[in-house]
């Protein structure tokens, strides 16, 4: 009878911190609430047994307290990240979603959904979403858009139902878009490089649209790729820092 | 927002609960309920982690390229796999290795002003 008594105890109060978990945002709700539950009842179970219900009292305040003061954290932050604050240092994947459609398509829709972002990144921990849609755009869109569509019908077949699928197929539309008016790279490796080196030095960049107005960075870079060789790549970094210095 | 060719010191100093998941990880992976257990025992149960602090602390330690998440599972059969585990990264040792000297050159300061006891002493 104690027993049953307490299994209810524990039942009543795990259910009642996971409803309280509501609490956190969605996005680090759908991270590590799961986890937190498993946390909050391993931890009523031990303490019940060491301390009996006084201690669960004890733990109950506790975890109450660390529940408003880690929930408002959480949600400052995640305020902060949805108006850009956090977002300041990445200019040039700002830089990148405003010149390419696709990669700014697909931020765009991970901002109008952020509940799907850890969906899409459960292969990429501890990314922002612009990092994403960045990675999407060089891995798939530019110079193998098929990649990402065949990334993002996986990713719906696993989720048929929804407005996950929904989401996924306008990705879909997006990838069969650029798929079907883009042709592969003709030196992907050389554009590939240039393009990290690129992402990696803002100011060359800037150098280099301020010479080339109105023309698209893939564009830009597929121009330098096209008259360079892979072996020279390193070559002319050096040259264009060089005139970023200047 | 991985730091991994920033200075470990950049991070420094690090936040209470960051350093002690950090200890905490120091000689193996655990999961977020093993955490909190080493945590109680290096403290001598004076810093209980509540789940909130200690998950919010893991995601900002995934971030910062400090910790990551690990495969191996010590004990599947006696496991719930929903959990997952955690085990410190390179950089995540220098840090914590930075930030433990950092303390150190504190403590040693200290004892030097009469703060603390050396260790041995007799009384």
């Amino acid at each position: 009878m104690v027993i049953l008594n307490r299994d209810r105890l524990l039942t009543v109060l795990s259910q009642s911190y996971q409803l309280m978990l509501g609490a956190y945002p969605l996005t680090f709700r759908e991270q590590y609430s799961q986890e937190m539950a498993l946390y909050f009842r391993d931890s009523c179970r031990d303490i019940y047994e060491r301390q009996g219900v006084r201690g669960l009292l004890w733990l109950m305040f506790h975890t109450l307290g660390d529940l408003i003061v880690s929930a408002c954290r959480e949600r400052y932050r995640h305020w902060r990240c949805l108006t850009g604050g956090e977002r300041e240092s990445y200019i040039m994947n700002n830089q990148f979603a405003a010149e390419h459609p696709f990669g700014e398509r697909v931020t765009q829709v991970l901002e109008e959904e952020p509940a799907y972002y850890p969906l899409l990144v459960s292969m990429q921990p501890s990314r922002m979403v612009a990092e994403v849609a960045e990675s999407i755009a060089l891995d798939g869109d530019p110079t193998d858009p098929q990649t990402a569509l065949l990334l993002f019908q996986e990713l719906a077949q696993e989720n048929p139902d929804g407005p996950v699928a929904d989401w996924l197929a306008t990705l879909c539309d997006a990838a069969r878009r650029i798929y079907s008016s883009e042709r592969p790279n003709r030196s992907m490796e050389i554009t590939e490089r240039y393009l990290y080196q690129l992402y990696a030095n803002p100011k060359l960049f800037e150098l280099i649209a301020a010479e080339e107005v109105g023309y698209r960075l893939l564009n830009i870079v597929e121009c330098l790729a096209l008259e360079g060789t892979v072996d020279e790549v390193d070559e002319m970094m050096e040259l264009m820092q060089k005139l970023a210095a200047k | 927002m991985d730091n991994q060719n920033d200075p470990p010191e950049s991070l420094l100093p690090l936040k209470r609960a960051v350093f002690h998941i950090m200890l905490a990880l120091a000689d193996g992976e655990r999961h977020g309920y093993g955490i909190m257990q080493e945590v109680l025992a290096l403290t001598n149960g004076k810093l209980r982690l509540g789940p909130g602090t200690l998950y919010g602390s893991i995601k900002r330690m995934l971030e910062d390229g400090l910790i990551e998440e690990s495969d191996k599972r010590p004990d599947p059969e006696m496991d719930d796999e929903r959990r997952r585990y955690y085990r410190l990264t390179d950089f995540g040792h220098r840090v914590a290795a930075a930030e433990a000297q950092r303390l150190s050159q504190l403590v040693d300061a200290a004892r030097a002003r009469r703060l603390l006891e050396n260790p041995g002493a007799v009384t």
